[in-house]
């Protein structure tokens, strides 16, 4: 059975990333280009990219990147919803884990890179995490957050479950860049191995070891 | 590995032009450029050598040990016992070491490695992004549409055969020089769709008879179990992975299916020695890389008997199918962020919403229609 790593980018698509929309587009493109020409990652990780902000959507459901024509738009705009993101990554997971199952795959604990600019405007995000990174849940990720702009890093070590990368004061665009490319190390990585290997090393980000790491 | 004469220090009868003695210190080789590559695998870095175009100083990890010295002598020398046929397919397709390089307290700082030809590079175009760069092998495991997306030229079967028998004839080579590889996978060659020929690297990794299993993702023999040495029977079932993938151009499951399935005509038995390779229930029974490259070439398969007894073949994906009309199971919020997934829904929703309207609008007019009959015949 071939190995497979649920592979879930989560995009801030907030307002405050409004400037930033050009950059990001490319950005993606970029990350959907390395993946579509690496037949040997996109075969172990496979990809589901989900950009949020006052709600949440996937914009490419869990995919072998290689078979993606393209990488949609994403348009920035509202606040900086986690709970309802946290809700639907959770939602996302049973059923792919399934999918992957039942294509015969040998399913890794899945990975959720988590790219913000900005701390969470609701409440009660906390609760949505709690069920996302349950223990007692068997198929609860391992969670990587790259903050920067104005992310919070007291919020971003509560939500970083495998490592965590600050963005070391460049700007918003160049970080962005610096966290995809991080990304995509990881996976490179990670697939020459079969297990999660993290690419420490990231341009502008300063890597926070994560003091808890959840038991697998 | 047969033990050639060694000459260690000696002159130099590379037929690719290496210069300098087959041992040579780090001071001998001048300037290194910039790494090609950093912390991949046993070397700590490759880098081009500024005065001799074309060759590159792989520098090993300081943990080596002095019998490596040896064994890398060993392999440096071995080309001097093959014939001339073998000698010259070895140096075209793979990076064979050409000296070891030493220093002062160090035996095996490395080794000088010629560059991969020019011609394993190619465009990769997708979208709006282009880039040179050396073409893996692990793009014959996909379809020739695939292939055709990144803008190389689709192999068709022929231009798939052609490259499996280029690695056939190499892996047959290291077999019968006794070494072992153990790292045949993807990442491991490169593919040039023009001249339909591979190149293997990091054959300086060769270990005689056996060597510690490098562990690769969807690679594993399972008959070799984990913690043990891979052998000659590890790379015949890795080989015959390999060639089974590029040769149908599918990965996992299918591509055994496939090879079971096939009928090549000009080739056949090469199906048959491909399943004994991948399914022999016993590992000494896997025929060798020369049974198959024999078979690739048209050549027929003798088989001792009895035969093999075979596993069973591995189970194949369930498809996903996704009814008409439906979207993900998950209920996944229309995107307002994705303007093409956006555009194309909505011209299907206004389609849709449209017919539906139309065929709400005749309903309607039939309801008024019987009401007034029902009027018209009560006045009556």
């Amino acid at each position: 059975m071939s190995l497979c790593l649920p592979t879930y980018v989560v995009i801030d698509a907030s307002s405050s990333m409004k400037p930033h929309e050009t950059v990001l587009n490319a950005t993606l493109s970029r990350l959907h280009y390395n993946l579509a020409t690496n037949p040997r990652v996109s075969e172990f990780a496979r990809v589901c990219v989900v950009a949020f902000s006052t709600d949440v959507h996937v914009v490419i459901p869990m995919s072998d990147m290689e078979q993606v024509p393209s990488m949609p738009e994403v348009i920035c705009g509202g606040r900086t919803d986690y709970g309802k993101t946290f809700d639907l990554l959770r939602q996302c997971i049973e059923q792919d884990v399934s999918g992957l199952r039942a294509q015969h795959y040998s399913v890794l604990r899945p990975t959720v890179f988590f790219l913000t600019d900005g701390g969470p405007t609701d409440a009660n995000w906390r609760d949505s995490f709690r069920k996302l990174v349950d223990r007692s849940w068997p198929r609860h990720p391992h969670v990587i957050a790259y903050g920067f702009g104005g992310a919070q890093r007291s919020v971003l070590e509560q939500v970083a479950t495998k490592a965590l990368f600050i963005a070391d004061g460049s700007d918003t665009e160049s970080a962005l860049s610096g966290a995809i490319s991080g990304l995509l190390n990881t996976l490179i990585a990670s697939s020459n191995t079969g297990q999660m290997q993290i690419a420490t090393d990231v341009k502008g980000f300063e890597y926070v070891q994560v003091a808890q790491e959840y038991v697998d | 590995m047969t033990d050639p004469e060694l000459a260690p220090g000696g002159p130099a009868v590379d037929p690719r032009g290496w210069a300098l003695p087959r041992t040579v210190g780090v001071s001998q080789l001048g300037p290194f450029a910039e790494p090609i590559s950093e912390h991949n695998g046993q070397a700590i870095a490759v880098r081009p050598l500024t005065d001799h175009p074309g060759w590159l100083a792989k520098l090993y990890r300081p943990d080596m040990q002095p019998e490596d010295a040896h064994r890398i002598d060993r392999l440096i020398s071995a080309p001097d016992t093959l014939p001339e046929a073998d000698r010259a397919a070895l140096y075209a397709g793979t990076c064979w070491p050409a000296a070891r390089i030493h220093e002062p307290g160090n035996p095996a700082v490395g080794c000088v490695i010629p560059m991969a030809p020019d011609q394993y590079r190619a465009e990769l175009r997708r979208g709006k992004f282009s880039e040179r760069r050396f073409v893996e092998i692990d793009w014959l495991a996909k379809s020739d549409e695939s292939i055709r997306r990144v803008g190389l030229p689709g192999p068709g079967f022929e231009g798939r055969l052609a490259a499996c028998r280029r690695l056939t004839e190499l892996a047959a080579i290291l077999e019968g020089l006794g070494l072992v590889y153990s790292d045949w996978s993807f990442s491991n060659a490169f593919w040039s769709p023009d001249r339909r020929s591979v190149y293997l690297i990091d054959v300086d990794g060769c270990q005689p008879e056996k060597m510690p299993d490098l562990h690769q993702p969807n690679w594993a023999d399972p008959l070799t179990p984990p913690g043990t040495d891979a052998d000659r029977y590890t790379d015949r079932y890795r080989l015959g992975l390999l060639i089974a993938k590029c040769l149908t151009g599918q990965r996992d499951a299918d591509a055994f299916h496939t090879v079971a399935a096939a009928s090549w005509r000009e080739q056949p038995a090469a199906a048959e020695v491909l399943l004994d390779m991948l399914l022999a229930a016993d590992r000494e029974r896997r025929p060798s890389a020369a049974q198959l490259d024999q078979a690739l070439n048209s050549g027929p398969y003798l088989r001792p008997v009895p035969r093999p007894t075979r596993t069973a073949l591995p189970l194949l994906p369930v498809p996903i199918t996704v009814p008409a009309g439906t979207g993900p199971a998950v209920e996944r919020p229309e995107s307002a962020f994705t303007k093409a997934a956006r555009e194309q829904a909505t011209g299907t929703a206004e389609k849709q919403d449209s017919t539906t309207d139309w065929d709400a609008g005749w309903i309607w007019v039939l309801v008024i229609a019987v009401i007034l009959i029902i009027i018209i015949a009560s006045n009556h």
